[in-house]
């Protein structure tokens, strides 16, 4: 069963208490960008922590403002988050800058892969 | 653009950023290959510098600080550039005799072309006088300069001005110069050890905002400091004490879950780190200048 929902940047589902969440093809995100889907993020998961994987290979860019509102702020009812992202793509080298500049208060690892990113998550369910 | 461009464009806002200048970024193609990946690095290497710099100490933030250094151009009510300030052919790389009568959108990049146009538009038809707006401005070294534009029509003729918000820091000394003090003698100029202990206390309160904050002597000392050191050092650094950054980071999240849950305000208290609600209410009502509950009634209607 899947609880959807699809805002301006993406598309959330949960699925056996994981919050997916898979950007838009061609996004560019800055800090009201952010802040909407932090604030539909909250509302989707009712009030219980998740761990997220997201899918970030449709970003084509994030601001700094953005970067630093995920990884403080935005990390709120969050127990880890994965990032999928292809190796081959910009997006990947974009994941590994926003986990090692932005640092975020929640473990977060890249992955080029669903399943790899799931396995991580499992530990956080 | 040829790939030779791209490398040439990678190289210019290189050496920029080493003569100190983190005001330009390189423009985004459509490819998805090593060019590109090279690119987003850069252009993100220079925002977070660009964001360290201004704190005249070289730390993070982790947050954006507008620091105003102002470029002013004024336009004609069609958009066409009839003055602007000293700085800006610097700031484009143009010659200044090149600037007048040209139209605003000549040097702006593709990104902005359209929102300028809708802008200037509904300036001629009297819908707006005022507006702000993120701007990408292109130099003749083929970077790009985004900025915060504030753009409004003069109250009695018709022209138009537009204040940049941007800085091009030349040298150290503009730096020292262009920042008020603090309130605190510039005794303990700090090595670069001392700035780093002091961002670790900084990124440690920015993770640790749920859990009760040290006594700040013991925090200096795990931190391997003393409480004087840290105290100005801090201040000096990111303008604000200890104790405020921290009951700030605290409120900002409780802020965030008020505004989008339904989580009792005593649990949401609890979960900020506040161990009576007593003292979580007052701590928000001088932040926020209103009440918790204020926020979800006003959510409500």
């Amino acid at each position: 069963m899947f609880d959807s929902y699809e805002n301006e940047f993406g598309i959330f589902w949960i699925d056996n208490h994981i919050l997916f969440f898979e950007f838009k093809t061609g996004v560019t995100i800055d800090l009201l960008a952010a802040q909407q889907i932090i604030a539909d993020r909250i509302r989707i998961q009712n009030e219980k922590p998740f761990p997220v994987l997201c899918d970030s290979n449709g970003l084509v860019n994030v601001d700094k403002a953005a970067r630093d509102y995920f990884a403080h702020e935005g990390s709120v009812l969050i127990n880890a988050v994965a990032i999928v992202a292809n190796p081959e793509s910009f997006s990947y080298q974009m994941a590994l800058f926003y986990i090692k500049v932005s640092k975020p208060l929640v473990p977060t690892k890249v992955f080029p892969d669903k399943p790899k990113a799931l396995q991580f998550l499992g530990a956080f369910i | 653009m040829s790939q030779e461009q791209r490398v040439k464009n990678l190289c210019q806002i290189l050496l920029e950023m080493a003569d100190g200048n983190f005001s330009y970024r390189v423009p985004r193609t459509k490819e998805d290959d090593i060019l590109e990946s090279l690119t987003v690095l850069v252009n993100w290497l220079a925002e977070e510098m660009e964001e360290s710099l201004f704190h005249s100490g070289y730390v993070n933030p982790h947050a954006i600080v507008h620091y105003t250094v102002q470029s002013t151009f004024i336009l004609n009510e069609n958009g066409a550039i009839n003055d602007f300030s000293p700085n800006i052919p610097n700031l484009l790389g143009v010659e200044s005799d090149r600037l007048p009568g040209l139209d605003f959108s000549e040097i702006l990049g593709d990104e902005s072309m359209d929102t300028w146009r809708a802008t200037i538009d509904s300036f001629l038809q009297s819908k707006i006088n005022h507006t702000f707006l993120l701007l990408n401005f292109k130099t003749s070294k083929e970077l790009s300069v985004p900025a915060l534009c504030n753009i409004f029509r003069l109250f009695k003729n018709k022209k138009i001005l537009v204040s940049l918000f941007n800085a091009v820091i030349r040298n150290k000394d503009e730096v020292e110069g262009s920042f008020p003090e603090s309130g605190y003698k510039h005794t303990n100029i700090y090595n670069r050890q001392d700035m780093q202990v002091i961002q670790s206390v900084y990124d440690y309160i920015l993770a640790h905002g749920n859990v009760a904050l040290p006594k700040l002597g013991k925090l200096a000392r795990i931190f391997g400091t003393n409480e004087f050191k840290l105290k100005a050092g801090f201040r000096y650094l990111f303008k604000t004490s200890i104790y405020r950054f921290y009951t700030d980071v605290r409120l900002k999240k409780a802020q965030l879950l008020i505004k989008n849950t339904g989580i009792p305000l005593k649990e949401i208290a609890y979960m900020s780190g506040y161990n009576s609600y007593p003292n979580f209410y007052r701590a928000f009502k001088i932040k926020y200048e209103c009440t918790p509950n204020s926020i979800r009634k006003r959510l409500s209607k």
